[in-house]
């Protein structure tokens, strides 16, 4: 035994050396940095358009190494506080905010305003999300819009209309029960549904309520539009049918990129696929399709989501300056024209959306309907509403769970919303108590919000610069209850 | 070794041998029936992996070269396979002399050390990840090999079940020696250690299997991606590469290898090989 | 002076031993939870307290732990952690019955040259009509030989090599693979469960539209009756240790009380249907019948309050999980006809669903468990038994229940108490991975177990002082039953 042993340890050690021997040495010549995102076919693409670009500008030779296991924000917080962090780091919107608070983000503006990649060069509908307590945090790589793909032949094979342009959830309930009716007779079981899902957060705005209030000081869901809401998801899938079970759906969006939804809106089996521009990258592969995008069917105000996904630079880095150039490079010309071909995402400067290459793209007809239409939909798309007091992730967890949970009738709509607003305002109150920078904000805001209700029930205009929730700034001067200034 | 009295096992007659092949067989076959989707899986084109049909229309043994052009796949397999032997190594010989103090000799406090070791395991890793990864950035140790090793080499699991092992053995073995006059070194070394080797077997499959498969500390850890192990690097699949369940299929039947080869060798020597006859009263 | 000297000696040389070990063991793993215990009394909070940011850290005592108590849904993650706990005794079970079939000594070819030839003929038909046939479902059914009879031959030849891979072989696919890999069959659309399921669904639903809709209760109440006929023999089997003097009566009084929780359970699951009365009256009197009658009389000799405790505690689980089992699928059967009826029964949604997501897990539980690690440690366990001992009670006229009772299952005493802590600190502890690689905790926290909670607070919030209570808190438990475990286990190991 002992023989053993002692071989076993020298055959580890030798291994070891191996190891050790065999690791390609860095090559010094040139700074390396790293970047934390996904690493997808298209994303290295855009790597080597980096370096070709940074060459026609004569900007100094770098490497960026994506690293990307996962976009996973534990370990992006947990390097990020112990001061080993990537140079550059990708952020949800959600995550963003927290990685800010920690302040391992750099405050972009002095940079930005250097290599000319402000925040007034993104989509203007979220142009001032990028800015968290006034430093900017991040430049968009894309900013995608979500709206539904529709899938011009199978309407037509079972003779039904396109949907309009700004359809109201009525004419989305006729024409589903008339679509599933006509796609699905005779059979047990339904395999063909109308559309895949129905975003809840655009159908509660389209109702006039956001989840938050104007100051975003405390959540807004115990009410009937948060009921309504949840009552109408309801009935679509379970009653009316027109909507895949909750089941279904887990899976799908479960998953970042949509491959399975997708694999089956091409085999015919959605009418509507919920997408973004991005989508259309695995359209492309196979057959074409005829489509037309259309937004998501409104209850009285139409509106449209907007993503806010950025990528910052980290407050310890030692290349700031040489990161500061692939932000650059996103607000580019070259950068810009490469997503409108690629379809990857929407550019993140609008100008490019006017362009023909991205209108009328030469070699896919089909999607002609799709692309002049998403731009279209980016003058009523509206970020999501991220309040300051209530962390993102856990207040989208909760209001994820009750709404699960009130799709498998553990409870009814208003106790799913009322059970809803009870813990997003608890986790508020927590982080307030908490924090005392945070509580004079807060109490700070309530004075607002006091002031605003006062207006409002007066039915006095309200100044604008008192509302902070992206969504009313839009709702308030739509409805003309903002003031002039 | 079979337990039953010898007038039921009947080595010479075929019937109740083939029923017994025939149960293995049939519960063995549930047991691998998750694997063997998986190896099947591993083996489709990607537009079929969502099909009912577990059979792929063409096997696509192409699959698992692919796997190695996709990702740095033989990195990740070379650098889980030394992770996993060294923590496995050093586990089993801190363990096993861990155990000797705590079963064979005694001194004083010797339990209540016994019952920290053991409360250790009680707790979820998860809260000290953060300190133990500032541990190792004041260490230096981010990002290599042997900050992996180091943490997981030194864990209670190994010296409690060693522990319990060497509590089987009996005490009149160690006596015997002692009038020999050996030493403990001698005792440990030369009584103990060989009785125990089931037990040492088994904490080698388990540190290994459990070493090989663990995720959450390298994915903390590394940052560099030519170090990722295994694990981690099968992430890879799951994420934005266009989401090829076939291929991370393929990835982890490949990758289970070293398991099934190691298992396959040492079960063997799960089963004691010295019978301690009479001696237990 | 000589006695000192000599106990110094002890400790140096204990020490000694114990050295290698102890080192790492201080600085990673004491060390970071000594600072982790410290922790769970402050406001420690990733998102204020870190290299950037000047804040200090503050003390504030018990205010961590009062906030995880008042935490609407703490209650509702204990109770999930607590309920996947409840597999334990079956996985035990289960994998001492594989280990138990795995130490057979198999004598194998020999004479059976005649299967040999037709197995071998079977895989050789199998394997060219797949390659012919590759995607016909046909194909399935050629596989499924085609792995049957390569497994069968297998088995002749490398005989208990060969199966106990294939028994370990869910632990291989270990960790995040399994559960992604379980996670894609649970797929209700295109996932293989569902997908074999649905036929059998399909007819059971004509079943029941043909029958009238009493089969549905008569069919529950069956299953009711098995239920109460397991309570039965349970607590006849518990009286009989009373008489026998293998229980104390303070193991007993305990052992009856953990057979009421079958009981209640059942009762409230079953409280809308005329079968709740009938099972708790077929409950007390099975407990009255069986365990107070007999527990009148002396027992032939007295033993200690708490003798019996752990060795019966096991059975006695596995009869507790069997009856609530038995009532579940009763429940089912009574809603099969309305089921039916409405023409729209299909295969569950597992884990989307919200009711059908913990039962999914602790099938896949139940799958990792058998072949897991347990497996091996009791395969270790029984062949270090001595053989004398069997042929000893075979002299005496044992029959092989008799043998196993009384000596493999004493025997195996040390490996079972083992395993028993061992499982009850990962089931306190466990489920943070599943959930995060197969669930998210979800849907509606079903999944979400203390572990996963820890998570989403330290690492999603960053609010690491209150993980850190919640880890603590966590921890108290677990302590609380090792060391009940110690208490009442240990009595047969020799120590």
């Amino acid at each position: 035994m002992k023989y053993t042993l002692l071989s076993l340890l020298g055959v580890l050690i030798l291994a070891t050396v191996v190891d050790r021997i065999s690791r390609r040495p860095d090559n010094a010549d040139r700074p390396v940095l790293y970047w934390v995102t996904d690493t997808s076919a298209s994303r290295q693409a855009e790597i080597e358009l980096f370096y070709t670009w940074l060459e026609e500008k004569g900007y100094p030779q770098f490497e960026i190494r994506l690293d990307s296991t996962n976009k996973d924000v534990s370990k992006k917080l947990i390097q990020g506080i112990s001061g080993v962090g990537a140079d550059l780091i990708s952020m949800a919107r959600d995550e963003a905010w927290l990685l800010h608070a920690t302040g391992m983000m750099e405050d972009l503006l002095p940079l930005a305003t250097k290599h000319g990649f402000t925040v007034d060069k993104a989509w203007p509908a979220i142009s001032d999300q990028f800015l968290i307590d006034g430093q900017q945090v991040g430049f968009p790589r894309g900013s995608p819009v979500q709206a539904y793909l529709v899938n011009l032949e199978l309407l037509e094979t079972f003779d039904q209309p396109i949907p309009s342009r700004r359809w109201t959830i009525e004419e989305f309930e006729a024409a589903g029960k008339a679509f599933m009716a006509a796609a699905n007779t005779g059979d047990s079981r339904q395999k063909v549904f109308f559309c895949d899902l129905v975003n809840i957060l655009t159908l509660r705005r389209s109702m006039g309520r956001s989840m938050y209030n104007e100051t975003m000081t405390r959540c807004t869901l115990d009410n009937a539009e948060g009921a309504r809401a949840l009552r109408l998801l309801y009935q679509w899938i379970y009653e009316d049918r027109i909507l895949p079970t909750q089941a279904d759906l887990d899976f799908f969006a479960g998953n970042d990129t949509n491959t399975s939804r997708i694999q089956l809106f091409k085999q015919g089996r959605y009418a509507l696929l919920t997408a973004a521009r991005y989508s259309l990258v695995q359209m492309r592969d196979g057959p074409a399709m005829r489509m037309v995008a259309r937004v998501s069917a409104h209850a009285g105000f139409p509106n449209g989501l907007i993503g806010t996904g950025s990528i910052g630079i980290y407050a310890k880095s030692e290349h700031k300056e040489l990161a500061a150039y692939l932000l650059e490079f996103f607000a580019s010309e070259t950068y810009n024209m490469s997503v409108v071909r690629s379809s990857d995402s929407m550019p993140p400067v609008p100008e490019y959306t006017a362009t023909e290459e991205y209108l009328r793209p030469v070699d896919y007809p089909g999607e002609w309907g799709v692309h002049e239409e998403m731009a279209d939909l980016m003058e009523i798309a509206i970020p999501p509403s991220v309040s300051p007091f209530a962390l993102p992730s856990s207040a989208n967890r909760i209001e994820r769970e009750f709404r699960y949970a009130v799709l498998a009738s553990v409870y009814s709509p208003e106790e799913g919303a009322a059970l809803t607003e009870k813990f997003i305002n608890r986790e508020i109150d927590l982080n307030v108590s908490k924090n005392p920078q945070l509580q004079r904000k807060h109490a700070r805001l309530l004075e607002d919000q006091a002031t605003i209700d006062r207006l409002r029930t007066a039915g006095e205009p309200v100044p604008l610069e008192l509302i902070t929730n992206p969504f009313y700034r839009v709702y308030y001067v739509a409805q003309g209850w903002a003031a002039e200034s | 070794m079979s337990w039953l009295p010898k007038t039921e096992l009947n080595p010479g007659a075929p019937r109740s041998t083939l029923r017994y092949h025939l149960l293995l067989t049939f519960l063995g076959l549930l047991m691998m029936l998750p694997f063997v989707w998986m190896v099947l899986t591993g083996l489709k084109p990607l537009a079929e992996v969502a099909n009912e049909s577990w059979i792929p229309s063409e096997f696509k043994w192409g699959n698992f070269k692919e796997v190695f052009s996709v990702i740095p796949f033989g990195r990740f397999y070379w650098n889980s396979l030394l992770v996993a032997s060294w923590v496995t190594f050093l586990q089993v010989i801190t363990s096993s002399l861990a155990a000797y103090s705590f079963s064979r000799l005694r001194w004083p406090g010797r339990d209540k050390v016994f019952l920290l070791y053991l409360s250790t395991l009680m707790l979820p890793g998860l809260v000290v990840v953060i300190t133990n990864y500032q541990i190792m950035i004041k260490l230096g140790l981010v990002d290599t090999l042997v900050g992996l090793v180091l943490p997981s080499a030194f864990t209670a699991f190994g010296t409690f079940l060693l522990r319990q092992f060497m509590l089987t053995i009996s005490p009149s073995l160690d006596e015997a020696a002692e009038m020999d006059g050996a030493s403990k070194w001698r005792i440990y070394l030369d009584v103990i250690l060989p009785l125990c080797r089931p037990g040492l077997i088994a904490l080698t499959i388990f540190t290994f299997v459990g070493n090989y498969q663990s995720f959450f500390w390298p994915l903390v850890m590394m940052r560099d991606q030519e170090k990722y192990t295994l694990p981690v690097g099968l992430l890879f699949f799951d994420s934005e590469v266009g989401q090829s369940t076939h291929l991370l299929m393929a990835a982890v039947t490949m990758s289970v290898l070293p398991m099934i080869i190691l298992f396959a060798c040492l079960q063997r020597f799960l089963i004691s090989g010295i019978q301690m006859g009479g001696v237990k009263g | 002076m000589k006695a000192s000297t000599a106990k110094r000696n002890r400790l140096v040389t204990g020490l000694l031993f114990l050295a290698p070990s102890i080192g790492g063991f201080l600085l990673f793993t004491i060390v970071p939870l000594t600072l982790s215990f410290a922790m769970a009394f402050t406001n420690w909070d990733v998102r204020r307290h870190n290299m950037f940011r000047t804040e200090s850290i503050e003390f504030v005592g018990w205010e961590n732990f009062q906030r995880l108590l008042s935490h609407p849904a703490f209650w509702q993650y204990l109770s999930n952690t607590l309920f996947f706990m409840m597999g334990i005794p079956v996985a035990i079970i289960g994998s001492l019955l594989a280990a138990l079939l795995l130490t057979k000594d198999l004598r194998g070819v020999g004479s059976l040259r005649r299967i040999h030839f037709i197995a071998v003929g079977v895989l050789l038909i199998s394997l060219i009509a797949l390659h012919l046939t590759g995607f016909d479902f046909g194909g399935m059914k050629f596989m499924i030989a085609l792995l049957f009879g390569g497994i069968l031959v297998a088995g002749f030849l490398g005989r208990s090599t060969v199966y106990r891979t294939l028994f370990y072989a869910p632990h291989f696919t270990g960790g995040v693979a399994t559960f992604l890999l379980w996670k894609k069959m649970y797929n209700p659309q295109t996932g293989p469960i569902n997908t074999a399921l649905s036929p059998v669904v399909s007819s059971i639903e004509s079943l029941f539209q043909w029958l009238p809709p009493v089969a549905g209760p008569i069919l529950a109440l069956v299953a009711v009756l098995l239920g109460l006929t397991t309570l039965g023999l349970l607590h006849r089997k518990l009286g009989q240790a009373w008489l026998d003097a293998e229980a104390g009566r303070g193991a007993l009084l305990a052992l009856g009380l953990l057979s009421l929780f079958p009981t209640a359970m059942g009762f409230r699951w079953m409280q809308e249907t005329w079968l709740a009365p009938l099972w708790l009256v077929g409950a007390v009197v099975s407990v009255g019948w069986f365990m107070a009658r007999p527990m009148r009389q002396q027992p032939f000799r007295q033993v200690s309050a708490g003798f019996g405790l752990m060795r019966l505690a096991l059975p006695l689980s596995g009869a507790v999980v069997a009856a609530l089992l038995l009532i579940g699928l009763g429940l089912v059967a009574w809603r099969l006809p309305l089921m039916a009826a409405s023409g729209e029964m299909a295969p569950p949604d597992w884990l989307a669903d919200y009711h059908w997501a913990k039962p999914a897990i602790m099938i896949m539980a139940f799958w990792a468990a058998v072949g897991s690690n347990n497996m091996i440690l009791y395969i270790a366990g029984l062949t270090n038994i001595p053989r004398e001992l069997y042929e000893a009670a075979e002299i005496d006229g044992a029959n092989r229940w008799s043998c196993f009772w009384h000596i493999t299952w004493p025997q195996l005493a040390p490996v079972t108490f083992f395993i028993v802590v061992m499982s009850v600190i990962h089931g306190l502890q466990g489920g943070f991975e599943m959930a995060r690689a197969m669930t998210q905790g979800g849907p509606a926290g079903a999944t979400t177990t203390l572990s996963y909670f820890v998570y989403i607070e330290g690492f999603e919030s960053g609010r690491l002082g209150y993980a850190s209570a919640v880890v603590w808190a966590l921890f108290a438990i677990v302590m609380f039953m090792t060391l009940l475990n110690f208490k009442f286990g240990n009595q047969n190991v020799n120590d």
